[in-house]
């Protein structure tokens, strides 16, 4: 019988607010982060709230994750970390600091700013700032960076290497990929639209989402409250274009379909999808075909979150794994904002959300450039009222 | 019951002689600040039309594990699992220096939709039209043991028959310049890919050598601990790998490729190989099949 | 025109990283997406800033290169009618 994974602590910051409380008030107000997308915190800020000194250099990236890390530790009760492995996902890593600092680096006499460049050293940041972990590794795969993250770290558990796994991950806004993403001409200078007619392009916004990740054995000889229960993922490649999704959804369609194999359910047990939902065209579309090739004529209730914290890439898969999270503790479907017309090829999401209802099984959905599909199903730890 | 995981076939390009195990006889002698990779003519593995958009670490990245997936026998792998250190920083490079020097307008979608780290074992995944897990890896110099335990743990469990595990970097005049000032005491700073095909179960009699464990440590004092625990028949450390493949993120999996060729040779009966790199240390246990 | 339509071909192989091509290897009037070339989406992005940068021509979207990156030949009759550097 395969070791079961629950949930029990988990962290977040992005526009919609610092930590589980504000995020939870935002959702249920309806109050978008866009524009903008940012965290309402200056680096010096976050570093106050940390106990950092201010003039230390530390990528943005890495404040983020331990905002994260240190509220889902917190809310696991777990005060020592010798024993527990960190897995994050970021791409940009310390390009904050590498972008800010390039020709000071280059020909300034400041190589030294190249540190704090790479995914790992963002990740052994953050570690550092909790003592150590017995393991630290970083998943980059663009935006189901945090999915995969959360994905390795259930690995580890249910093969019995770890007890507890703190997974998820963190990014930062930079000049760089904002310049990027301008570049592939998918940003949208309005708030993004999910799955809406009129929808032009993402947003993109910055946070971070991590998980205690833990082996259920353990989790109930400790006593501590159970979030949920990760009972199954599924990651697939599109294999399709760099940086278009395939018209019929193959690696997202297969990603869902492997989470649902894992946990043992049928499409009819979901409750409710946290779909990837980025407001581009090529997206919304390609996620519905995978959508209604899986589901059928029944598609469960879908919404994008993307249109209350941005796309926060990396960090997308954590951020949006605590929000379903939450909506399972609360009971209720976060709000796609800024829907208002049904859009050909594409599923009707829950523009306004819902209130009062049982979510027993949700998939969490993260699909990333190159095709890097990833789908999580997480489930109650309550029995239906 | 775990089932045993194996190394079917294993590829390298590096600053040895490329793509042959020849060189481990008299392996070339490093000198200087950075070498570069030796690398076998493109234009036998490549069209124009598919060598665009290709630079140097792509073409290693599909050379080695196309390599791999021909001698194995395997065409499309049930995984492929990636390890970049420093990932795309050629293009990085491209976008980011214009946007730093000239402005924000006209910057390259191409060198931007080619930076991020994914887009090694996506654009391997296109080449083959594998629909199979795939992730990738970042964690400086143990990226290449993250993708490898990555790949054991689907395949001990039987989640996957077999995976494509590579570990690839290049390195740009930028870095090199960046990384000796840094770290300037060491072997000189360099480059690599390395490809390997892990197959599970049975036990394979066409197989370079088992993989009997592998593990990230974070630290170090326990990682130096557990050395013993092996009881290897050899250990190789980061001076023996360094002396032979630079300082690159690759290094390790470089080691492995080595270490399960001297195995496979019957030079040695298990090889342990050490890996510290900054807080982290890598530690890839390898038996005879 | 031959002229333009030569500088052209020059340009779009040092934009789209075609090194091992020459421009006697395109033809003038071949399809550039799809058949011909096989170019997609990211390389007609390359050819709108190709446009921008070195005739002072800026389109809005990839949906309005559809028709002006037919073939070298389209490209170049429309860099020649509105050119601005």
């Amino acid at each position: 019988m395969a070791t079961g994974v629950v949930i029990t602590g988990a962290g977040i910051v992005s526009a919609i607010g610092v930590g589980k409380d504000e995020t939870l008030r935002s959702l249920l107000a309806r109050k978008s982060g866009l524009p903008g997308g940012e965290v309402a915190l200056s680096d010096l800020q976050l570093k106050r709230i940390l106990d950092i000194p201010g003039e230390e250099t530390v990528a943005r990236t890495s404040l983020l994750g331990m905002v994260a890390v240190k509220e889902a530790l917190e809310q696991a009760g777990i005060t020592g970390t010798d024993d527990a492995a960190l897995i994050s996902g970021t791409t940009v890593g310390g390009m904050d600091i590498t972008e800010k600092h390039y020709l000071e680096m280059l020909e300034g006499g400041r190589p030294d700013y190249f540190r704090h460049h790479t995914c790992g050293s963002s990740t052994d940041r953050i570690a550092g700032y909790f003592g150590g972990f017995a393991m630290v590794t970083t998943t980059s795969t663009a935006c189901s960076s945090a999915a995969n993250s959360i994905i390795f770290g259930a690995n580890l558990i249910r093969s019995g290497r770890f007890d507890v796994v703190v997974a998820g991950g963190s990014e930062c806004l930079t000049r760089y990929h904002t310049n990027g993403f301008d570049s592939l001409m998918i940003l949208d200078k309005e708030p993004c639209r999910p799955f809406d007619a009129s929808r032009a392009g993402l947003n993109l916004g910055e946070g971070a989402g991590f998980v205690v990740l833990e082996s259920e054995s353990h989790a109930l000889a400790r006593g501590c409250r159970l979030l949920g229960r990760l009972e199954g993922w599924g990651n697939a490649c599109d294999a399709f274009h760099q940086t278009a999704s395939s018209p019929d959804g193959e690696g997202a369609f297969l990603a869902m379909s492997k989470a649902l194999e894992m946990a043992g359910l049928r499409p009819a047990d979901i409750d409710y999808i946290n779909a990837h939902g980025t407001g581009t065209v090529n997206n919304d579309e390609s996620e519905s075909k995978a959508m209604s090739r899986l589901f059928g004529g029944c598609v469960p209730p879908v919404s994008s979150t993307k249109s209350f914290t941005g796309h926060t890439t990396s960090a997308s898969g954590g951020i949006e794994t605590v929000i379903c999270l939450l909506a399972m503790e609360y009971g209720f479907i976060p709000a796609n904002l800024g829907w208002k017309e049904p859009s050909e090829g594409c599923i009707t999401p829950e523009a306004e959300g819902r209130s009062k209802v049982f979510l027993q099984h949700v998939l969490c959905n993260s699909f990333a450039f190159g095709g890097n599909d990833s789908s999580l199903l997480i489930s109650n730890t309550r029995d239906h009222e | 019951m775990n089932r045993k995981v194996y190394i079917r076939a294993s590829s390298q390009i590096s600053v040895q002689e490329p793509l042959c195990e020849e060189w481990m006889e008299h392996p070339k002698q490093l000198s200087g600040p950075s070498v570069r990779c030796i690398d076998p003519d493109y234009k036998q593995f490549f069209s124009p039309m598919q060598a665009r958009r290709m630079g140097l670490m792509f073409k290693r990245a599909m050379v080695t594990s196309r390599k791999v997936l021909e001698t194995s026998g395997i065409s499309c792998p049930d995984a492929i699992i990636t390890g970049t250190a420093l990932g795309c920083i050629g293009n990085t490079e491209s976008f980011l220096d214009p946007m730093c020097r000239e402005g924000e307008s006209g910057l390259s979608p191409t060198a931007f939709m080619q930076s991020t780290h994914n887009t090694i074992g996506s654009m391997v995944a296109i080449a083959l039209g594998c629909h199979g897990y795939n992730c990738t890896y970042s964690q400086d110099g143990v990226s290449f043991e993250s993708a490898l335990l990555d790949a054991v743990m689907q395949l001990e469990t039987g989640e996957a028959g077999n995976a494509l595990v590579g570990a690839h970097d290049e390195i740009t005049d930028n870095v090199a310049r960046l990384r000796e000032v840094i770290e300037p005491e060491g072997y000189p700073f360099t480059e690599g890919s390395v490809a390997m095909m892990l197959v599970s179960g049975g036990r394979p009699d066409d197989a370079l050598c088992e993989v009997a464990d592998v593990r990230i440590l974070s630290r170090p004092d326990v990682a130096l601990e557990a050395i013993k625990e092996y009881g290897a028949d050899y250990v190789m450390r980061n001076d023996v790998t360094f002396s032979l493949f630079g300082r690159c993120g690759p290094a390790s999996g470089l080691a492995v490729h080595a270490a399960a060729n001297m195995i496979a040779a019957g030079r040695y009966s298990s090889v342990l190989v050490v890996n510290e790199s900054g807080s982290n240390a890598g530690l890839v246990f390898l038996k005879k099949v | 025109m031959e002229e333009l339509i030569l500088e052209l071909k020059n340009r779009i192989l040092e934009a789209l990283k075609l090194e091992d091509m020459t421009p006697e290897d395109i033809d003038s009037d071949a399809p550039l997406f799809k058949d011909g070339l096989g170019l997609d989406s990211i390389d007609a992005l390359e050819l709108m800033l190709l446009l921008e940068k070195n005739y002072g021509i800026k389109l809005k979207s990839p949906a309005e290169g559809k028709e002006i990156f037919k073939s070298v030949r389209t490209m170049a009759e429309y860099v020649a009618a509105n050119r601005v550097k």
